[in-house]
């Protein structure tokens, strides 16, 4: 029986192909000169093996450029230009931001971990007020876990996106300061195939069925990096608690690899020293503290505190200076001056030490 | 002295585990409990070498399968000196106690969900000592009726309860479906919601015979995946994209009679 066969998992390069293996016969192969996976596979409905072309939706190039800015009271401006490189072999149709911690409209706020159901209008209705160019769709759901919102849009046309070498403008306000996370952009493959929503393999079995279900879902879109509302400002304000705050979201930079471990130890004193001061009521060494973060940042970055943004969205982890080891992304030192600049602003006028 | 008359057989052992799943699980090695057979006399003292047998049934309609045609009732196999394994387990088995009093054996879940009665006799004993099992997925709850939000369909009487949810999944698929009603792309259509899972989970066998090697719900043990029957002849990309977009595989089951979307509403299947 085919159950009872032993599952192998190898996974071999050769040449210009690279396999995944699992139960005999059933195996994931990857042409790199098509881009596409060839899927061998049992299906237990027909009894018998078959072969499909799984085309991803990655076969696209898209930068991300966001800009963000104080807008009117305390609201975060957030803005997002997708544009799909002319070398993209898909239309782009999706992009998703998960998770988002708040977006402000007109209506009432949309609260965390809500009870299912109803919510989902309210949440249409906010994604009405998305910056929203024609032909595309704004959604807003509550991220797994309900602790946060991931907001998408998507072209509302059954056929085309966003061609090679076009691009389009999204945007939303928010009260929370900016973090960094990936979004996901996905292309268009509307011939590609895949195995049966009724006889899928399972998830967790080591093997073909975890390699499978990986490509189809978890690795089906292009990551960028995307400044989001990431931050709550605490009410009442807070100086040392907001520090701390920024300070945890730097950190998840680390994982993404907008930001190098070491240097972000470096970081680390500062931050600590600052939040310190601003707790012990010494305002004067919390804001030269931060000064000192915004300089080191400057040294990297040269622009890191211009609102004018040159930050192409790629994914590259860019440095002014070619030839120096990159200790932060361009788009993560302009987030962290930011929020550092936010928390001065905040304090301006209470000085006391 | 002994009375062999008036000796007192008890049973002890786990009272719940998890269907059996079949393709996973050939050996069948996860899916069972342990269990041990106690012969004593009127002193309370144990006896050895006396004859036991235990059998094993299931009670009707339980696990939500109500049809009963060749319900298997579990699978019990003697542990002395084996492993726990109950491949091959039959629904009654003999033994012998040993030193202890003792007879060890294994209870084995089914593929199907449902509540089994385990009966140990013995030669000798004044009444036979009963022990109830539960195969079942924990925590699954019904989705409830909401016509202007959602349509519920597909309910059939060998299988009553079909729109059983993981408390994850149940969220999920609430979200959605007030989302799709709403959703501009979908001009305000109900999401038309066909099953899910049993009330306790385990195989759901659409064909009645216990098992999910010969029919198409092999995924619909754990209410976490849930079948659409909105789009009943081609994929529709909006709605793929729309899934997608509350972090929901929608996958297309194009074979058969009966085209459907199949959901994994937190991304894994099984």
């Amino acid at each position: 029986m085919l159950n009872m066969k032993k599952v192998f998992l190898a996974f071999i390069i050769l040449g210009t192909c690279a396999t995944v293996f699992a139960e005999e016969g059933e195996s994931i192969v990857f042409n790199s000169s098509t881009g596409n996976y060839l899927i061998n596979h049992y299906s237990q409905i027909d009894k018998k093996f078959e072969q499909l072309i799984f085309i991803p939706t990655t076969k696209i190039n898209p930068a991300l450029k966001t800009r963000f800015k104080v807008g009117r009271g305390e609201e975060v401006r957030y803005g997002y230009t997708l544009t799909s490189g002319r070398d993209s072999q898909q239309a782009i149709r999706l992009l998703i931001f998960d998770p988002v911690s708040s977006v402000t409209t007109n209506l009432p706020n949309i609260p965390l971990n809500a009870p299912p159901g109803k919510i989902m209008g309210d949440m249409m209705n906010v994604a009405n007020y998305f910056d929203t160019p024609a032909l595309w769709n704004a959604r807003m759901v509550y991220s797994k876990g309900q602790k946060a919102f991931r907001i998408s849009w998507g072209y509302n046309i059954e056929t085309g996106g966003l061609t090679p070498g076009s691009n389009v403008v999204f945007g939303f306000n928010s009260r929370d300061l900016p973090g960094i996370i990936l979004a996901a952009v996905r292309g268009y493959a509307p011939d590609s195939q895949e195995i049966d929503g009724e006889e899928l393999p399972n998830a967790k079995d080591g093997g073909f069925g975890q390699q499978y279900t990986e490509l189809v879902t978890k690795k089906n879109f292009v990551p960028r990096p995307a400044a989001v509302p990431a931050i709550a400002v605490p009410s009442p304000f807070d100086s040392a608690v907001l520090l701390d705050r920024i300070q945890t979201q730097m950190h998840t930079w680390i994982g993404m690899e907008l930001l190098d471990a070491t240097y972000s130890s470096q970081l680390d004193r500062y931050f600590a020293a600052a939040a310190d001061a601003y707790r012990h009521n010494q305002p004067k060494a919390g804001k030269e503290h931060i000064q000192t973060l915004r300089k080191m940042l400057k040294k990297e970055h040269e622009d890191a505190d211009k609102d004018d943004e040159k930050e192409d969205g790629k994914y590259e982890g860019k440095s002014d200076d070619k030839s120096k080891r990159i200790q932060i992304d361009r788009l993560a030192a302009k987030v962290l001056d930011f929020d550092l600049k936010y928390v001065l602003k905040r304090m301006d006028g209470n000085d006391k030490d | 002295m002994c009375d062999p008359n008036q000796l007192t057989i008890t049973i002890s052992g786990g009272t719940t585990t998890e269907p059996w799943h079949k393709k996973h699980d050939p050996e069948h090695t996860q899916a069972n409990l342990p269990y041990k057979a106690t012969v004593t006399d009127q002193n309370g003292q144990p006896q050895a070498n006396v004859s036991v047998t235990i059998t094993t049934d299931v009670t009707s309609d339980s696990g939500g399968h109500v049809h009963t045609n060749g319900r298997p009732k579990g699978k019990l196999v003697d542990q002395t000196g084996a492993t726990v394994s109950t491949k091959d387990g039959k629904m009654t088995i003999p033994g012998t106690t040993d030193g202890s009093g003792v007879f060890a054996f294994t209870f084995g879940a089914e593929e199907a969900s449902g509540t089994h009665t385990l009966t140990a006799t013995c030669v000798g004993c004044k009444d036979p000592a009963k022990s109830t099992v539960k195969a079942e997925i924990s925590g699954l709850m019904l989705l409830d009726e909401n016509p202007l939000s959602y349509e519920l369909r597909g309910s059939l009487d060998p299988h009553p309860g079909n729109h059983y949810f993981s408390q994850a999944a149940m969220v999920q698929i609430i979200n959605l479906a007030h989302s799709y009603r709403v959703d501009k792309a979908f001009n305000k259509q109900l999401m038309k919601i066909n099953d899910s899972s049993l009330i306790k989970g385990g195989t759901f066998d659409v064909l009645l015979d216990w098992t999910s090697e010969s029919n198409v719900h092999g995924g619909h043990r754990l209410g976490i995946v849930v079948d659409i029957n909105n789009y009943k002849t081609a994929r529709n990309t909006l709605f793929e994209e729309f899934a997608f977009s509350s972090d929901i595989k929608a996958n297309w089951h194009g074979k058969g009679t009966a085209p459907h979307y199949h959901l994994l509403l937190l991304n894994e299947d099984h």
